[in-house]
């Protein structure tokens, strides 16, 4: 039997600053109506106010350490999960190309002893597809016993806020991995990923359509492979996109809407790649898993990846 | 036995151009009303500008006359049948034009029969096994077009000295070879498929998709009118329980006929639409007025005229018709045997033409 691998620790940060949809539509950073992203569920994002996505994760890394006293040189593997691809410019010194958040971050909080890694190029499931690929690695190396997963997004100051109607926050979130048994454990963990759509932007009618039977089958064989019948789900940890549409996928599986914890939408919008994982932090804050109750988590990603997990407390 | 004069209308349709043929061939004399579509001439048939709306069939006093004199049939095959057409327009041509019609009838001496086509769908929204003789529910409609029919219907009983017998046709695909004759918007939904733009579809796993080919609707039609008349009767021309293919069974069909005729369409892992309950259909639909997202209004306004139907599962029920045609031969092929050549006409075509992009909202 695989051992068994549970998140021991969570701690994210966002965007400092606090702005209204209706604010960013006057800034000219949206393409739909602020009242139409309102209704969707969304009212203010969080920016990064000039802070980086390198400060961010660093902000979030930091922070984790220091709530759950990690020593970091306990930390085996860091892997840093960013969603928006780095671009270099033409350079006469291509050596000034290498440099790295994920190196950065191991030497800034002394994670001397951790292989550093990046999992990149899935979009919103980067953060999803660095935690699976860390459980893998706790399972199969018997030295390894500690991985951290860091994921940070910050969109260019000058961007739009809105991606299909999901109203866009900054932010960073560190999860740490441990091998054995105890809380947060995960069950399963499933990732579809459809390269036909690897061009979101000319694929968008058709990542659409297909979004929700895909999404709906990556959900049904990330319960069965844990064993989780869809209404023995406390509760559905979603990446924080519009709210219908969440209606509707919870619909197809089919979960009761009661199971979905979304209160932070409004507040805290799309944050790339953390948000299931925010809303697990939040939901474990505020006790609404209890010992033995499982909870589903889902996040899609542009390129195009469909990913779930299910966590039991 | 006199030579029967039949007046047609809706020759510019799939259905009304075939049974003039059809008429013509076995020896009646036809006479095809004509409005806006023109209509090729053919030996044997004559055309008269009219239209169904208006007094006397806007017929020419001396065509009027003519016909009042000579006429021994009636097979009613105008409509408007575009499943978005508005109440005023649907009751105008259908509801009033037939009933023009009919009045028109009552003045012709030697008529001994009149056929109405009408739908399987004037069953609205009614579930489970729908009787060919069956009519008022209080059950309501997807689309104005059942509503128009169900009305029509209703109408016609009005007029029950006269010699009727209302032919019920289930929404029709194309040819058993393939062909498709009409464009329609079953054809679009297909389209939309195969482009993989369609989200979801509304409905039950076990929802019969109820689909007939041409052949079997102009067959049945020229046996039941011509040949086992019967005034009163109303006939379901359908595939009914035996033909039919559930919703999960058809849209199975659907994709590994495109699978097998395009490798490119596997490739692209195109997912079967999953079946969902109408309200979840609805949620999408209101999703998508809230976003005013171009594109997916235009899909689901497409598929909203007819696919809702689906959320209804029904049977429609054919015994009489297959009593009245016993001895033929005829009844319908299994939808599952020619759906696949339909389909690979569709691709062969290009769903009749390359068209824009952006699908339009209404069957051709």
């Amino acid at each position: 039997m695989d051992s068994p691998v549970r998140i021991s620790a969570i701690s994210y940060t966002l965007g400092s600053e606090s702005v209204s949809v209706a604010k960013l539509a006057r800034d000219g950073k949206l393409t739909s109506a602020p009242e139409t992203l309102q209704r969707l569920g969304f009212r203010r994002v969080r920016l990064a106010n000039g802070e980086s996505a390198d400060d961010l994760a660093r902000r979030a890394t930091g922070g984790l350490l220091e709530k759950y006293a990690v020593d970091p040189r306990s930390i085996d593997a860091l892997l840093y999960a960013s969603a928006l691809p780095q671009r270099g410019g033409a350079t006469r010194h291509p050596i000034g190309l290498f440099r790295y958040e994920a190196t950065r971050l191991q030497n800034e909080l002394g994670l001397d002893n951790a292989m550093v890694t990046a999992v990149g190029q899935a979009g919103c499931a980067g953060l999803f597809s660095a935690i699976r690929v860390g459980r893998a690695l706790l399972r199969s190396e018997p030295s390894t016993r500690r991985v951290l997963c860091v994921s940070s997004d910050v969109l260019p100051a000058r961007s739009s806020r809105e991606i299909l109607y999901n109203a866009i926050s900054d932010g960073a979130c560190a999860v740490l991995l441990e091998r054995g048994a105890g809380e947060h454990r995960i069950l399963s963990c499933e990732h579809v990923t459809k390269g036909f759509y690897w061009r979101a932007k000319d694929f968008r009618n058709e990542l659409i359509a297909t979004y929700f039977s895909t999404a709906a089958s990556v959900i049904r064989r990330a319960l069965e492979r844990s064993g989780t019948a869809a209404a023995d789900v406390r509760l559905v940890l979603p990446h924080n996109v519009n709210r219908r549409s969440w209606e509707i996928l919870l619909d197809l599986v089919p979960i009761p809407k009661r199971r979905l914890h979304m209160s932070n939408l409004a507040e805290t919008a799309h944050t790339i790649a953390a948000d299931p994982i925010i809303n697990l932090a939040d939901a474990l804050e505020r006790g609404k898993l209890r010992r033995g109750d499982r909870a589903l988590l889902f996040t899609f990603g542009f390129g195009a990846h469909w990913a779930a997990m299910v966590v039991e407390r | 036995m006199k030579r029967p004069v039949i007046l047609i209308t809706g020759a510019a349709g799939a259905i009304g151009g075939a049974m003039a043929h059809r008429i013509a061939s076995a020896g009646a004399e036809v006479h095809l009303l004509r409005h806006h579509t023109p209509v090729p001439a053919s030996p044997g048939i004559a055309i008269h500008q009219g239209e169904l709306t208006k007094n006397r069939l806007g017929l020419s006093a001396a065509s009027a006359a003519m016909l009042r004199h000579r006429l021994t049939g009636i097979l009613h095959c105008g409509a408007t049948t575009r499943f978005s057409v508005l109440r005023p327009e649907a009751e105008r041509i259908n509801v009033n034009g037939t009933e023009n019609l009919l009045r028109f009838a009552r003045e012709c001496s030697r008529i001994d029969r009149i056929g109405l086509l009408s739908t399987t769908y004037v069953a609205g929204k009614s579930r489970g096994s729908i009787a060919e003789q069956a009519l008022e529910h209080r059950s309501g409609f997807v689309n104005e077009y059942e509503r128009s029919k169900y009305r029509m219907e209703q109408s016609a009983r009005r007029f029950g000295q006269l010699p009727i017998a209302v032919y019920r046709l289930s929404t029709i695909l194309g040819c058993e070879t393939g062909e498709v004759v009409r464009w329609g918007a079953v054809h679009q939904a297909l389209r939309l498929f195969f482009h993989g733009w369609i989200p979801m579809v509304p409905g039950e796993r076990q929802s019969a998709v109820d689909l007939i080919s041409l052949d079997y609707a102009t067959s049945a039609l020229e046996e039941l009118f011509l040949r086992r008349f019967e005034a009163g009767t109303t006939c379901h021309i359908a595939a009914g329980a035996h033909a039919s293919l559930d919703l999960a069974g058809f849209l199975a069909l659907a994709a590994d006929t495109f699978r097998l005729e395009d490798p490119h369409w596997s490739r692209r892992r195109i997912e079967v639409p999953p079946i969902v309950p109408l309200r979840t259909f609805r949620r999408l639909e209101d999703t998508v007025k809230e976003t005013k997202d171009p594109f997916f209004s235009s899909v689901l306004q497409t598929m909203s005229h007819f696919a809702p139907q689906l959320a209804y599962p029904k049977i429609f029920e054919t015994e009489v018709t297959a009593q009245r045609l016993a001895g033929t031969g005829l009844r319908p092929a299994p939808l599952r045997d020619w759906l696949p050549s339909v389909l690979r006409y569709c691709l062969a075509t290009e769903w009749n033409r390359k068209r824009s992009v952006t699908p339009v909202a209404e069957a051709v």
